[in-house]
């Protein structure tokens, strides 16, 4: 048997739901049982996270200053994980910053002074169902961390709909064909989900990850728009489309509307700005190059 | 060429009589004067001294005034958490807490620690006129995040125009504190945006690019030079930096330097970096950091380079592994030593050296670069030198220089990783540390002691008296213990009676009484032989 300490990294965007995990978790036996150490790593909280744990009586290590930075994060890792070597807890968890590559955290573990200490376990990545279409697109981290990630836990199903949260299953499939998902609404996953995750290096999963999934486009029209061909384009994309924002004057009209659709669900309103263009920035995935260009290339009146 | 007209030339493409050495030294300088960062961070005076101390140790031919990313977003109002080995970081956001971006307005020379930075600055310029100096300002996507909190990546999507405002604002503190930089003396303004790591090119392009491209048009105009610096997993951006209009690309580790060369080069951009910051400057040797070093060089060519690590060097850097890098960067002896300890050596080069050190001296290995050019290696080759004569004639000691083939298998075959070291018969007792003369005498003497045990336990041995329980066997023993102790060695005396374990000897009743001599020779320690090897000790007994 191995006397290395395992170590379960929790990533996610800034509210995904990693802190309500690391809390689900500190009340399994499965966990509680190996004495976990703690390592809280949330970016610019100003430590708010670490102190929800001060009175269990875990060991407690806070590297949250100056974690904009990787090198920052990267040299109070390292410190960290030294210190916790010399403990030897039974298991490590470390909640990562929303901005944090997997990857590096990983790497970390095979510096000189740590290598043969750890051994990474599982990587789990949480996804806010509510926001995740939105972030992922802009944010490389997030992507980055549901591609490495062994298990995803899809949290806040509860506040969206099921055909949202099937679309969003989907593109997580197709970012990480290899980690199985399971959906919470408060984080919590049972301990035969943590069983199931097999660990792939990181490096291994980002080469075989689609490099730009999803992306982002805006679009701008002169002219007013029509709104059979918008409708037609949008019903095109189907499921691709993973969200769409914006204002259009359409030919029927005399003033913008505005217009949104997230994961197939479209709602058309009267405009909440003061303007004049038709204007909107679209999300997608899956697509082929220039396919959401063409998509939207002809709907001028 | 000085340190200056070195760097300038560098940064524009030209040639360079050597490559510059631009050591980021943030607050890591706090460490040379035995400070915390946070109170390093905020006196223009240890600002001053650090970097004076910098300059003194690591020999540079650029520097930056300064390594803080949290200096403009102070003065808008940003909170920050000071630690005591790291710069500050934000922990609160003004936009997204309610302040209108109307409110803000571009920070003055006086606002905040700018003042200090900026009379710290040209104090260092009247100090050093021959060397370059780096003013670092925020990358206006980095500022830009300081001003919202990871908001920015929702607001992207719904709100970019917003965040086209918040951006222009970031442009216009990034023209105005380049403007103050370059007032104060400083020959290169750095823009620092880490966090466009997090983007793609297209966002860059439609976010960054427009900010960042007028900053650089503006230092242009002042006949001055700029470097963009970026660090983390950017690589999908060089190509977008190169298009802002610096005369620099400066990265870290994350990102090939052979690809950045390539797209630098293309567009006519010189470029720095990517010394490891981590496993190599913080945990790893001085040879570790040299043979990076030579890396770097080597894929950074002779024009249009500037060796630098990837980032602000971290708080505990070991400054001999800076000091390494800084004699490798001036010195071609030194790179022609380091790249010899480089060369390959196969498994079937290696010597045997399972039986090394089984004479009855004691010998001393000093494995060095070459004592007569690095200072270390002599400085361990003196102590040994000194203290082996102490020993009178028991130890002997050699130097093994790893410019030599010969010396480099030696090494390699003692598991020798990093240099200088010293292996004493062959096990490695001290690396990259010149130990205290009495630490080296006390390892000596501890090997001296090994060796008179095993010597005792080789040359040992007992004596058997074999025979019947009668008086001639009884006068033999004693004849045996007479000539032990007459001789004063330690040996022991066995009685063996019992006729069939005398029969065992291959004698019989009659033959008695009979002395046997028993040796005891050790032939392996602390590995296990092969049978071929045991056969001849085997052998050995008949």
């Amino acid at each position: 048997m191995s006397d290395r300490i395992d170590v379960i990294i929790i990533t996610g965007y800034l509210g995904a739901g990693k802190s309500t995990l690391l809390q689900h978790l500190l009340r399994l036996p499965e966990i509680v049982t190996r004495r976990p150490a703690l390592v809280i790593n949330e970016f610019a909280q100003d430590g708010v996270d670490g102190r929800l744990f001060d009175n269990a009586g875990w060991p407690l290590f806070e590297i949250n200053r100056g974690s904009l930075f990787c090198i920052c994060t990267k040299s109070d890792l390292i410190d960290a994980l030294t210190r916790i070597a010399t403990i030897a807890p039974g298991m490590v968890l470390v909640e990562a910053t929303g901005v944090a590559e997997t990857r590096d955290i990983e790497s970390i573990l095979d510096q000189p002074t740590l290598v043969g200490r750890f051994r990474m376990q599982a990587n789990l990545c949480v996804v806010d169902a509510l926001n995740f279409t939105q972030v992922v697109a802009f944010l490389k981290a997030a992507r980055t961390q549901v591609a490495t990630a062994d298990g995803l836990i899809v949290n806040k199903i509860d506040l969206v709909t099921e055909d949202q949260l099937d679309v969003l299953t989907r593109l997580l499939a197709e970012m990480n064909p290899r980690a199985p998902q399971v959906r919470a609404a408060h984080s919590g996953v049972a301990s035969e989900f943590l069983a199931q995750l097999q660990h792939q290096r990181t490096e291994e999963a980002l080469a075989i990850a689609q490099p730009e999934a999803v992306f982002s486009q805006s679009f701008r029209f002169q002219r007013a728009v029509d709104r059979q061909r918008f409708l037609a384009a949008l019903s095109q994309l189907g499921g691709r489309l993973l969200r769409l924002k914006g204002h259009v004057l359409f030919s029927d009209r005399q003033q913008p509307e505005f217009v949104e659709t997230i994961c197939g669900q479209l709602t058309i309103k009267p405009a909440i700005a003061d303007t004049a263009q038709s204007a909107f920035t679209a999300i997608a995935f899956g697509l082929a190059d220039q396919q959401l260009s063409r998509a939207f290339s002809d709907l001028e009146d | 060429m000085n340190s200056r007209e070195r760097l300038v030339a560098a940064l524009q493409c030209r040639e360079v009589d050597r490559t510059p050495w631009v050591p980021f030294v943030g607050c890591h300088a706090a460490t040379l004067l035995g400070l915390d960062a946070d109170a390093y961070l905020r006196s223009e005076e240890h600002l001053v001294a650090g970097v004076q101390a910098a300059i003194d140790r690591y020999q540079p031919d650029g520097i930056p005034v300064l390594f803080d990313l949290q200096l403009e977003a102070e003065t808008f109002g940003c909170q920050l958490s000071w630690g005591t080995k790291n710069p500050p970081s934000v922990t609160s956001h003004p936009l997204t807490n309610g302040t209108p971006l109307d409110q803000l307005s571009v920070p003055t020379p006086r606002c905040g620690r700018i003042g200090a930075a900026l009379s710290a600055a040209a104090r260092l310029r009247q100090a050093h006129p021959e060397l370059g100096l780096y003013g670092l300002i925020t990358g206006p996507f980095t500022l830009a995040l300081h001003l919202l909190g990871t908001d920015i990546f929702m607001k992207m999507f719904d709100q970019a125009e917003y965040v086209h405002r918040v951006l222009a604002f970031c442009r216009e503190t990034g023209i105005a504190m380049a403007r103050y930089y370059l007032e104060a003396g400083c020959d290169v303004v750095a823009i620092v945006d880490p966090m466009t790591s997090q983007i793609g090119p297209d966002q860059f392009r439609e976010y960054v690019l427009p900010c960042a491209k007028p900053i650089f048009d503006s230092i242009r105009r002042e006949g001055k030079l700029s470097s963009f610096f970026v660090c983390g997993h950017a690589q999908q951006n060089v190509e977008a930096m190169c298009e802002c209009g610096p005369d620099n690309v400066s990265v870290d580790e994350n990102i090939p330097l052979q690809f950045v060369r390539e797209v630098c080069t293309e567009k006519g951009v010189s470029f720095g970096g990517n010394l490891q910051l981590t496993s190599v400057l913080l945990l790893g040797t001085e040879l570790d950091a040299q043979q990076n070093a030579l890396a770097c060089l080597e894929i950074g060519g002779g024009r249009g380079y500037v060796l630098a690590p990837g980032c602000d060097l971290p708080f505990d850097t070991p400054p001999r592994n800076l000091e390494a890098v800084s004699q490798l960067v001036r010195d071609p002896y030194q790179r022609d030593v380091v790249r010899s300890a480089q060369r390959p050596v196969a498994e079937s080069d290696r010597l045997d050296m399972r039986e090394y050190g089984q004479r009855d001296k004691v010998v001393v290995d000093i494995i060095t670069l070459d004592s007569e050019a690095c200072a270390p290696c002599q400085y361990m080759v003196d102590a040994v030198k000194k203290v082996a004569p102490e020993f009178e004639g028991i130890v002997e000691w050699r130097e093994h220089k790893i410019k030599y083939r010969e010396s480099l298998v030696f090494m390699t075959s003692l598991m020798v990783r990093n240099v200088p070291a010293i292996c004493i018969d062959g096990q490695i007792r001290f690396v990259s540390r010149i130990p205290p003369r009495d630490e080296l005498i006390a390892a000596i003497q501890q090997r001296i002691n090994e060796k008179f045990r095993s010597h005792l336990m080789a040359k040992g041995g007992a004596m058997l008296v074999l025979g019947p329980d009668d008086e001639q066997t009884g006068r033999t023993v004693r004849q045996v213990e007479r000539a032990i102790t007459e001789l004063g060695v330690r040996v022991k005396v066995q009685v063996v009676h019992d006729e069939s374990t005398i029969g065992s000897y291959g004698l019989a009743s009659g033959q008695c009484p009979a002395v046997v001599a028993v040796q005891h020779r050790v032939k392996s320690i602390g590995y296990v032989p092969d049978v071929a090897a045991v056969k001849e000790w085997i052998k050995q007994l008949r």
